[in-house]
């Protein structure tokens, strides 16, 4: 027998009173949970705990930025590229040449960077979101490379194969160098990331993050609601590519040094492995992707330095092959494992 | 108001060799309920593609509350007023049905778009895609996702998403095709009781949901329009009961 207040608590717990469970249900989504708080947490212990990590740590950071970005395209926008590498060096290259060039003040140059790899990323789209496939995948791929051509050949200002130095940066804020122990670095990496994510969070929980969503799960029902697929993927576009060149920008600004590589493929390629390691679609993929993908580079490479790959492509095949949501999608189903046993 | 919401003056769509809708004149004014029948591969899917946008024409045109929208792509005429549903299943999937609908309501109201501060909006949206969905009995249904809802339960989310559009002129590509007989009613009743405001165009197979809906009747046979009229008109017509009506009704 239910008594009376079984009724009452059986009934769905809602904010406003009145609200349909449903629309409450979505709704939902947007309000922070407690667990949102953990990397930032996590990071910030880092901080005191493992002071000769900081290198280290701000790497960590900004491919957990580059990632991120491209979770807005891969795991939000569904849109497959093999060329993400393009719009990080323009970053990267933008700050690196600022610096040299007297632009020594860090913050402005960041967000300079940001929006020529935004422009640039605009301009590209318009044209390699007009396809799909991989056509989309060659000519974001073309991009990365055509970049990478002009950067080596401009030798003059680029420096070429032998890469950009003499970058000349002015202490962060007026106040805080760049130290050789890369404890500004950190910080900046860490409070740069975390406007990032505020910025993406609340982008895909808005109207237009989640038409995107919709755009990847059927493109032609989008189109049956007049949305403008294409330009609504190269706003998306746009956003990614600027917050890839301002990770660019950071790499450049605290390790004071752009390579060629930044325009390579392998970088395009990593990004893609960190992204699905962790899990598209969620935000966070991109943290623990980034993390375990660089702790893993860091510990592994010391004794194995042309191996370690073999593990993280290891690993990348078995999550794949068992487990399409990667290492989150493992935990959501540990989770429901445990409370579904809980449940009668 | 003579205006027809929807007109086609010689319209045709080839394929190579092959014409898929040859010179067809239609039209429809405000508010009708009109069916357009007609064998396997007569055209009728080809002709609401070429309505909407989905596929240009070789010739001819279209035009919408008489203007000429013949070259325009399918999402600006849908914000001008033409609304569909499709035959095969379109819905977003891992969706609540609820979701579906809202996606609709925001776009429909132009705040699809919107990169910053859309929590109102996503509230009001929510609010009247709950109104919509309840409207066809669906609000117990909301919160479901699509791939855990009975299909003929997801035909009414397709028609909630149309209706969420606030079309003048309304496409049900086959709405009853795949609904077990079970469930069938739920989309007649559904079908039955579109507001009066908007035009209904349908293609469907099942002729007891025809006759029971329509006012009039278009039969296209190989890409022509073969007659218009009543359904006492269709039904009694020689020519349509030897193309098409002719295996099923032999009384």
């Amino acid at each position: 027998m239910m008594t009376h207040s079984d009724v009452i608590n059986s009934v769905p717990q809602t904010a406003t009173p009145g609200t349909p469970a449903a629309v409450h249900q979505l709704l939902s989504a947007r309000r922070f949970r407690p667990a949102e708080t953990l990397p930032w947490v996590l990071a910030m212990a880092a901080y005191f705990v493992l002071p000769q990590y900081f290198q280290l740590g701000a790497q960590i950071l900004i491919m957990v930025l580059f990632a991120l970005s491209f979770d807005l395209l891969l795991g939000y926008g569904g849109i497959v590229t093999l060329g993400h590498a393009a719009y990080f060096g323009a970053g990267a290259y933008t700050a690196g040449l600022l610096a040299k060039y007297g632009w020594g003040e860090p913050l402005s140059a960041l967000l300079v960077s940001g929006l020529v790899a935004g422009i640039l990323g605009t301009l590209a789209g318009a044209v390699i979101l007009r396809t799909r496939g991989l056509a989309l995948l060659m000519l974001g791929m073309a991009v990365s490379l055509l970049l990478l051509e002009l950067a080596n050949n401009l030798t003059d200002i680029t420096g070429g194969a032998d890469g950009l130095q003499g970058m000349n940066l002015s202490p962060l804020l007026g106040q805080f160098d760049f130290d050789m122990f890369g404890k500004t670095a950190y910080v900046y990496s860490l409070a740069v990331l975390f406007v990032a994510w505020l910025l993406l969070r609340h982008l895909v929980n808005s109207p237009f993050g989640r038409s995107l969503v919709g755009i990847r799960q059927n493109p032609a029902r989008m189109q049956a609601l007049g949305v403008s697929v294409w330009a609504r993927r190269l706003t998306a576009f746009a956003i990614s590519s600027a917050l890839a060149g301002i990770a660019g920008a950071l790499s450049a600004q605290t390790s004071q040094f752009v390579s060629l590589s930044v325009f390579g493929l392998e970088l395009s390629g990593m990004v893609i492995v960190m992204l699905v390691m962790g899990g598209t679609g969620r935000l966070y993929g991109a943290f623990v992707g980034a993390t375990v993908y660089m702790v893993a580079q860091d510990m592994l490479s010391k004794d194995q330095p042309t191996t370690w790959l073999f593990w993280i492509g290891l690993l990348l095949i078995l999550l794949v092959l068992f487990n399409r949501g990667g290492l989150l999608g493992l935990c959501d189903a540990a989770r429901r494992r445990i409370v579904n046993k809980e449940a009668p | 108001m003579s205006l027809p919401v929807i007109e086609t003056r010689g319209l045709r769509r080839q394929y190579g060799s092959f014409i898929a809708t040859d010179n067809v004149d239609f039209s429809m004014k405000a508010g009708e309920r009109r069916a357009l029948i007609g064998p396997n591969g007569a055209g009728k899917t080809t002709f609401l593609n070429l309505l909407t946008g989905q596929i240009l024409p070789s010739g001819g045109s279209v035009l919408l509350n008489g203007a000429d929208v013949s070259r325009i792509p399918m999402h600006r005429r849908v914000r001008r007023g033409i609304a569909r549903t499709f035959q095969l299943n379109t819905l977003l999937r891992e969706s609540t049905a609820l979701e579906n609908v809202q996606l609709a309501v925001l776009e429909h109201q132009g705040l699809g778009g919107r990169l910053f501060g859309g929590a109102a909006a996503q509230r009001h949206a929510a609010d009247v895609a709950m109104d919509i969905l309840s409207t066809l009995g669906m609000s117990v249904h909301a919160g479901h996702r699509i791939r855990d809802l009975a299909y003929g339960r997801q035909r009414l989310v397709e028609i909630a998403i149309a209706l969420a559009l606030r079309p003048k002129l309304l496409l049900l590509d086959e709405p009853a095709a795949g609904v077990p007989p079970a469930d069938s009613h739920l989309v007649m009743d559904t079908i039955a009781a579109l507001p009066d405001d908007i035009a209904v165009l349908i293609i469907e197979h099942d002729m007891k949901l025809v006759f029971r809906f329509a006012h009039r009747i278009n039969v296209l046979v190989q890409g022509r329009m073969l007659t218009e009229g009543t359904p006492a008109d269709i039904a009694a017509d020689p020519q349509v009961r030897e193309v098409y009506l002719g295996k099923a009704r032999h009384d």
